[in-house]
């Protein structure tokens, strides 16, 4: 038997395409048998409604959204471990406002 | 002219259907039944033909509000959605390992040394004729993954453009150049073995 060289390769892909050619020119007629059996199927599936149509439209929607939503949702993770969620300046305030009611609470108590 | 006509008629009918009239949808299935069997008929084995057909039908039927009237017309749209049901074919009966993997007689092994042999395009072509041509053509598919199959046969048997391909599969222009190539040589290279083997 000799080796697949390019030029053996090259005939035995001819061979195929013809061979796939072959079985293609076979046309194939339905009958109406099967014409029938189809749309008895169709019909089981009933009316295309606005509602089917309206849940296709959202789905197809909802994925057209994922990627955006996947992106917005990993900068946010991102953003809350830079950004510190108290500034310093409210820390600040608390703090002081803190000094101060001890202050008050010291006027009173005495 | 005659062709726009044909295309405002089609379109009137999925109108009719999307208003409710399922019965309308009749008229496209006698219209396109043909040429969806016999697209499938080059994809899918003889015995799932009907079947597959069928499948793709319905398929245009439930995904029929999707369809915008736009680009090449229904016949393009009803096209893409059949060569994608043979592609589903294929992917199912590889996950339930439903595709036979036939062994090939000394005859194939005979016919597969002739044809590399054969140097006449006329001996060539009546070599392909044969039964033995869509055997080993077969027993070669049946050894590629779904998807390397359905862009062989689209680009390398159908001789259809990338372009063209690769609206039919849903992939890019560049994806289905780059697996062409590669599944003709994964072909190649099963072939290869079988001759390997015979030694």
């Amino acid at each position: 038997m000799r080796q697949l060289d390019r030029k053996s390769a090259h005939r035995l892909g001819q061979a195929f395409r013809h061979a796939f050619y072959e079985r293609g020119r076979i046309e194939i007629k339905p009958t109406e048998f099967w014409t029938v059996e189809v749309m008895s199927e169709i019909r089981r599936i009933g009316r295309l409604t606005a509602e089917s149509d309206f849940w296709s439209v959202f789905e197809r929607m909802i994925w057209r959204f994922i990627p955006a939503a996947v992106a917005l949702v990993v900068l946010l993770g991102v953003a809350f471990t830079q950004i510190d969620p108290v500034p310093d300046n409210i820390v600040a305030d608390i703090y002081s406002e803190a000094q101060l009611d001890s202050a008050l609470y010291a006027f009173y108590d005495r | 002219m005659n062709n726009s006509n044909h295309r405002s008629s089609d379109d009137e009918i999925i109108q009719n259907v999307l208003k409710g009239n399922v019965d309308a949808f009749e008229g496209l299935v006698r219209r396109y039944q043909s040429h969806v069997l016999n697209m499938v008929k080059r994809h899918v084995p003889k015995c799932d033909v009907e079947e597959t057909a069928q499948v793709a039908i319905v398929r245009v039927y439930r995904s029929l509000s999707s369809y915008r009237g736009k680009g090449s017309g229904f016949k393009a749209w009803l096209s893409t959605v059949t060569i994608r049901t043979c592609y589903d074919y294929w992917r199912k009966s590889y996950r339930s390992k439903e595709v036979p993997l036939s062994t090939l007689t000394d005859d194939h092994k005979r016919w597969v040394e002739q044809v590399t042999a054969e140097e006449s395009a006329q001996g060539l072509r009546e070599k392909a004729a044969s039964n033995e041509a869509r055997k080993v053509l077969d027993w070669g598919l049946s050894h590629l993954s779904a998807g390397d199959r359905m862009v062989l046969e689209l680009v390398y048997f159908e001789e259809l453009s990338g372009r063209e391909a690769a609206e039919l599969l849903g992939w890019t222009t560049a994806n289905v150049k780059v697996r062409a190539f590669r599944a003709r040589r994964k072909l190649e290279k099963i072939l290869q073995e079988m001759i390997e083997e015979q030694i």
